[in-house]
């Protein structure tokens, strides 16, 4: 059976669920506007490091953009 | 006239920083910040709603205002948490300032002094220029500036809510005692008359942002703020009289008509 292999992959995004077609970070980045930055499960991933994150079924995805602050 | 300051060896013309957030709509919130003369402003990382299109609005307008950036970590309540934030404000920012913000309590924002040391820590040995917002609480303020903090930033009362100086005994003793550190008085701060005060003590600065935005008149409240933290600084230089308890005429006597020198 050569039947393609589908990856669904369900994550945290933002705070909400989501079901991902791709383990690659990278694929899922172009959906925001720059500037941005990315923590995953808390931790910070530097830009440099998009190209090599996989994610993992329950990771927890934050994906933060300026904001007004004191 | 008034002597340098800076931040982290970055200086600065004034000595009021001002925040970006409840203002009633960008355009005042940017006349606001040009008006006070102001040359850092703090901001901070939220999620991205990419259905949201205010976000980009607020970034283009503070880019435009060409100020120095002091992002916070305002609303974190772990050492994760809070480094996590600093780190991606520092990627976004292109700044090593952080204005370090870790809650302690959430009903007055108090920040979490034992988590701020251990966090400041952290951040210090990452290379980052930590501003802690932190209580008026001497030995706090004395580890903060012996773990490498060069800025500290009690508070005056508690965030937002303009009740000024509560404890001057507390904010005194820390200018005395530390004579050397940088100290910006931050949050709670409600009429330039409470940031007159602080800077009349000799603090180095003053960070607010309600008193201003919630104003009826952000952009008059501004000036106000920016004249009052001047006077302060100068009247701190200019070195304040002695207070008495009693009476001392400032009209010489010698001369007084209508005296005479002996009963007539």
């Amino acid at each position: 059976m050569a039947e393609h292999m589908k990856i669904e992959l369900s994550i945290w995004l933002n705070g909400k669920k989501e079901s991902l077609n791709s383990s690659q970070l990278s694929d899922l980045l172009p959906r925001f506007k720059a500037p941005f930055a990315v923590a995953l499960n808390g931790r910070f991933i530097a830009a440099a490091q998009y190209p090599n994150t996989q994610l993992q079924a329950g990771d927890q995805l934050d994906i933060v953009s300026p904001i007004a602050g004191g | 006239m008034q002597t340098e300051f800076n931040i982290y060896g970055e200086p600065l013309n004034s000595r009021l920083i001002l925040g970006s957030a409840l203002y009633p709509n960008p355009a005042m919130m940017q006349q606001a910040l040009q008006q006070s003369g102001c040359e850092a402003v703090t901001l901070s990382l939220r999620r991205q709603a990419p259905e949201q299109q205010g976000g980009e609005q607020f970034w283009q307008l503070i880019r435009d205002l060409k100020l120095r950036l002091l992002p916070n970590t305002a609303g974190c309540h772990s050492v994760q948490q809070a480094v996590t934030l600093a780190q991606m404000s520092r990627e976004i920012f292109q700044t090593n300032w952080i204005k370090l913000e870790l809650i302690g309590d959430d009903y007055n924002l108090q920040p979490d002094p034992i988590l701020l040391l251990q966090a400041a820590e952290q951040l210090l040995a990452d290379g980052f220029e930590v501003l802690p917002y932190c209580t008026d609480d001497l030995v706090l303020c004395k580890r903060l500036y012996e773990l490498g903090c060069k800025v500290l930033m009690p508070w005056a009362a508690p965030i937002g809510s303009g009740l000024g100086v509560l404890n001057p005994y507390a904010l005194r003793t820390l200018r005395e005692r530390l004579p050397d550190a940088t100290l910006i008085v931050d949050a709670g701060l409600g009429l330039p008359s409470h940031a007159c005060q602080v800077m009349e003590m000799g603090f180095d600065g003053v960070l607010l942002n309600s008193a201003v935005a919630l104003a009826k008149d952000p952009v008059m409240m501004a000036q106000a703020f920016s004249q009052a933290v001047s006077a302060g600084r100068c009247a701190f230089l200019a070195g304040a009289m002695s207070k008495q308890d009693f009476a001392s005429p400032s009209t010489p006597v010698l001369g007084m008509p209508f005296w005479l020198q002996e009963t007539p």
